[in-house]
């Protein structure tokens, strides 16, 4: 434990705030090991791994996973069908639900009983605002009151910060990509990664700066240690990354880099990652427009998380939702405004998949929400706490207490992993 | 040695201090930072493209792109395959392939080759930055730039769309630099009218149900700007507006779009009211009627808004947000927002109430440079001009390209987002880069000259204790007095 911060005449940083934090997080990481039972499945020959995959924008679900059986969606979303049947025939998942004919490898996962997608579902954020709406996705407050911390970087707390393997202590939570998404900041201590090529800093330069940086500014001392060590892990990865930094290869990369630092075994076991693009409000294309490009992209995504992850594909779940869904009908530009209710998918060898959890409102005038939107059903964090609960061993009293406040009330969906 | 408002003046309101710079101020800081927006337009812009003709550049070469598609198609009927012409001795080895494959070297060549056609995105877009950059380096203080930045990540655009991108330079130096140091009203007007901001949140194409557009054809409404005006631009998410508001406000921008190629209605590429796509009659929003018939109804709903109580409050929060700390003193948003309401938006009069705060002029440092400062600041101090496409590539890497922020919302202010381990290894890549290729010069003088006061006594250790010149720049440049503003 280090000794407080103390003042000196010249000090010009905030060393009070910083010097709190760093108390916060050490007290933080001795107060979980010294609390927490033993997790059943860490404690085991399991080792699980979660990612978070945000997609940022808003996805329109009914695009992702149509509700071919629905009577009112031909009507409704006419407009879009001749795009998506230039894009191949829907994938059937089941009598009611098919999936866009751009993502074949989402298909063969459910096929395999590896992938799970829930419809109607959203977070308790009832508004239209992207920024609101990311916030309460991964703040997991009930209301947008713009706190700096999110709720995996408080599950990475819980479940002890920093993972002793091979005698090292290791930060358990990564967040990929160059910005910490809000949902991965927070006291607890996490890397972060992303594709880049410079060469690198010499090592008597890191040292000497690292020294600079703990006797004034502990918190980018933190940044510049952490950065260090996933240094050493990357090194090897970043020359194949070469020239790959536009668009989809860069989104392709970043998620490459993510399977394979979380398939390491001495490697970070929870992850967090961001798809920007999903805000089709107008020529949303989502068979070979831009949603259908997207949405081909995203399949590739779990394409390669599948492969990248290999041998602990079977441990790994990963939930990938967005923000809030988009109008059932297509506005005047060929496009959808900002919704409610969408989709969310389960993906991963540990997920019991091969199912739709979907408590369909129906499309039918008067069971839109505010006469515009799909009507949530299921509340997304009784799946996310049913995920965490049962794949990660989280007690359903600190996910509905402190990981998801306010939350008790919503039961953890049962069953969704091995 | 110079004094703290001095090095405050270049490091927390400016772009940072060139060796010299701070010795040579002369006068109260505060005047020095004001009398800067005063000054004439940088140089670096006359030789840049007017937004109308750099869409109409863009216009021309996807004109040109179709044509040459039409050709190309015409060419393939007309032309019969060239296996009977120019007969070739079956290749036995090679698989079958079917007739459509490009056939052997023809009998005659296609009709006029043209040269295929040139994307001017790139060039133009890379021009403007250059000249956006150089300005930076250039700037006595960098206060009229920090506040260029400022106005335009409020105003955010993305310029992944190329119709965007072709415009991004232009959007800030006509909707934004003019209106610097006049009405916030007067910059909300350039900006929602200017073809940049039409296209980006797709109001262009957005037409009035019960317009004559609108009735003839299927197409409608498209909510976004109107979302985007209230939420980020004036009143602020919390700032007391419904969905109604938004979709009023919508209906009220309809019509507001742009002269296309065929110069129907004006110049192509500029700002053009067509009254066919507006929806008609009167409009309550935030509980004011709008009877106007034309164009004058969103002006006058973007000049109520710009004088609404909470835009004066979302203004102040993030302009004291931006210079002063991640969670703003209150009192200094308080005394900024005042000064809004009391000059009716006037940013002179704002700016002067930020730089009359005391809490404003407190040394310690509270923010993190983000990449695009702290690559200009770094190229300030060490005197050095750099590569051409150098700038490019370090801001890609550190995840900073301008114009590039993922949403309308701008690129991120809090320290937290900018300081992910990764990307902040890469700084000290780039630092490390930057002090080799800089001339020779005295590490621990140049800090004392750029930082003066703000130099801490641990640094001036590192940089004395340094194996070499440039191990004591790179330390200088990651310090924490460099760093953090």
């Amino acid at each position: 434990m280090r000794p407080p911060m103390t003042k000196s005449p010249s000090d010009l940083l905030t060393c009070e705030e910083i010097s709190r934090r760093r108390l916060l997080t050490w007290s933080g990481a001795f107060a979980a090991s010294a609390l927490i039972p033993a997790v059943p499945s860490l404690a085991s020959s399991r080792d699980p791994r979660f990612l978070f995959v945000i997609l940022r924008g808003a996805l329109d679900g009914l695009s992702a996973v149509m509700p071919v059986g629905d009577p009112e969606f031909q009507r409704l979303r006419g407009g879009f069908l001749e795009d998506i049947a230039k894009a191949g025939e829907p994938l059937k998942l089941d009598g009611f639900f098919s999936l866009n004919p751009v993502m074949k490898s989402l298909s063969a996962l459910y096929a395999k009983k590896e992938a799970l997608v829930v419809h109607a579902a959203a977070t308790p954020y009832r508004d239209r605002s992207h920024f609101d709406g990311q916030e309460i996705l991964e703040s997991g407050l009930p209301k947008a009151i713009h706190p700096d911390t999110g709720w995996l970087n408080r599950l990475v707390g819980h479940i002890g910060g920093k993972q002793k393997v091979e005698g090292r202590r290791r930060e358990r939570g990564i967040s990929i990509g160059t910005f910490v998404p809000l949902v991965m900041r927070g006291p607890a201590p996490v890397l972060s990664w992303s594709p880049q090529h410079l060469p690198q800093a010499s090592e008597d330069t890191v040292n000497r700066l690292l020294a600079l940086y703990e006797a004034r500014d502990p918190m980018l001392a933190e940044a510049l240690r952490m950065g260090m060590a996933l240094d050493k892990d990357t090194r090897a990865m970043d020359t194949q990354m070469q020239g790959r930094n536009q668009g989809p290869q860069a989104v392709l990369a970043m998620v490459e880099g993510a399977a394979r630092l979380l398939s390491k075994p001495d490697g970070p076991r929870i992850g967090a990652l961001s798809i920007d693009g999903w805000d089709t409000h107008a020529g949303q294309g989502p068979g070979t427009g831009r949603l259908g490009k997207l949405l081909g992209t995203l399949d590739e995504v779990f394409l390669g998380l599948e492969r990248g992850l290999g041998a602990v594909w079977k441990d790994t779940a990963i939930a990938i939702v967005t923000e809030f869904g988009r109008t059932v009908r297509i506005n005047g530009t060929a496009g959808t405004d900002h919704g409610t209710a969408t989709v969310a998918f389960l993906l991963g060898g540990a997920v019991k998949g091969g199912r739709i959890i979907a408590d369909w409102p129906s499309l039918s005038a008067n069971a839109l929400h505010e006469g515009r939107d799909l009507k949530p059903t299921t509340d997304l964090r009784a799946v996310l706490k049913g995920v965490l609960t049962s794949h990660l061993g989280i007690d359903a009293n600190f996910a509905g207490t402190s990981m998801f406040p306010e939350s008790v009330a919503v039961k953890p969906l049962a069953g969704l992993t091995a | 040695m110079a004094d703290m408002r001095a090095a405050l003046a270049f490091h927390r309101f400016g772009l940072g201090a060139r060796p010299g710079d701070l010795d040579r101020l002369k006068g109260a800081a505060r005047d020095a930072l004001l009398g800067e927006l005063r000054q004439p337009p940088s140089a670096f812009f006359e030789t840049l493209k007017p937004s109308h003709l750099a869409l109409q550049d863009l216009m021309e070469f996807q004109g040109e792109k179709r044509a040459a598609r039409q050709v190309a198609k015409q060419q393939q009927q007309q032309t019969p395959p060239q296996q009977t012409q120019a007969p070739v001795a079956p290749d036995t080895k090679a698989p079958e392939k079917k007739a459509t494959t490009a056939p052997p070297a023809p009998a005659k060549p296609p009709e006029a080759m043209q040269p295929a056609p040139v994307n001017p995105v790139p060039a133009i877009f890379q021009g403007e930055m250059q000249a956006r950059f150089r300005t930076g380096l250039r700037s006595d203080i960098g206060f009229r730039d920090r506040l260029v930045l400022f106005w335009s990540n409020h105003f955010s655009i993305s310029a992944i769309n190329p119709r965007v991108r072709v415009l991004a330079g232009a959007y800030e130096r006509e909707a934004i630099r003019p209106h610097l140091t006049g009405r916030f009203s007067d910059m909300l007007l350039a900006v929602t009218r200017h073809p940049a901001m039409l296209i980006y949140l797709d109001n262009a194409q957005s037409i009035g149900p019960n317009s004559i557009a609108g009735l003839r054809m299927k197409r409608g409404l498209n909510e976004n700007l109107a979302r985007e005006i209230l939420e980020l631009h004036t009143l602020g998410v919390d700032g007391g507006y419904t969905q109604d508001d938004v979709t009023r406000f919508a209906e009220v921008l309809t019509g507001w779009s742009i002269v296309a190629a065929n110069g129907q209605g004006g110049v192509p590429g500029t700002f053009l009211f067509r009254p066919a796509a507006h929806e008609p009659g009167p409009r309550k929003v935030l509980g004011e009627n709008y009877p106007q018939l034309d164009q004058s109804q969103a002006r006058a709903v973007l000049e109520d808004l710009a004088r609404h109580p909470s835009t004066a409050r979302h203004i102040a929060r993030k302009l004291c947000r931006h210079f002063i700390a991640d969670d703003p003193p209150p009192s200094a948003v308080e005394r900024v927002a005042a000064a809004f309401k009391a000059s009716d938006g006037n940013l002179t009069a704002v700016y002067e109430a930020l730089l009359s705060a005391p809490e404003a002029w407190e040394p310690r440092l509270m923010k993190l440079r983000p990449p695009y400062e702290f690559v200009l600041a770094t190229l300030r101090a060490l005197d050095v001009v750099p590569e051409p496409g150098q700038v490019a590539r370090a801001l890609q890497l550190l995840g900073h390209i301008p114009f590039q922020a993922a949403s309308p919302k701008g690129w991120p202010e809090e320290a937290g987002a900018w300081a992910a381990p990764d990307a902040f290894k890469t700084r000290l890549d780039f630092a490390e880069q930057a002090a080799k290729r800089a001339l020779r010069s005295r590490p621990l003088e140049l800090a004392q000259g750029v930082l003066g006061p703000l130099l801490s006594d641990e640094t001036t250790t590192a940089i004395k204790r340094a194996e070499s010149e440039s191990q004591a720049t790179t330390l200088l440049l990651m310090a924490p007095e460099f760093q953090r503003r």
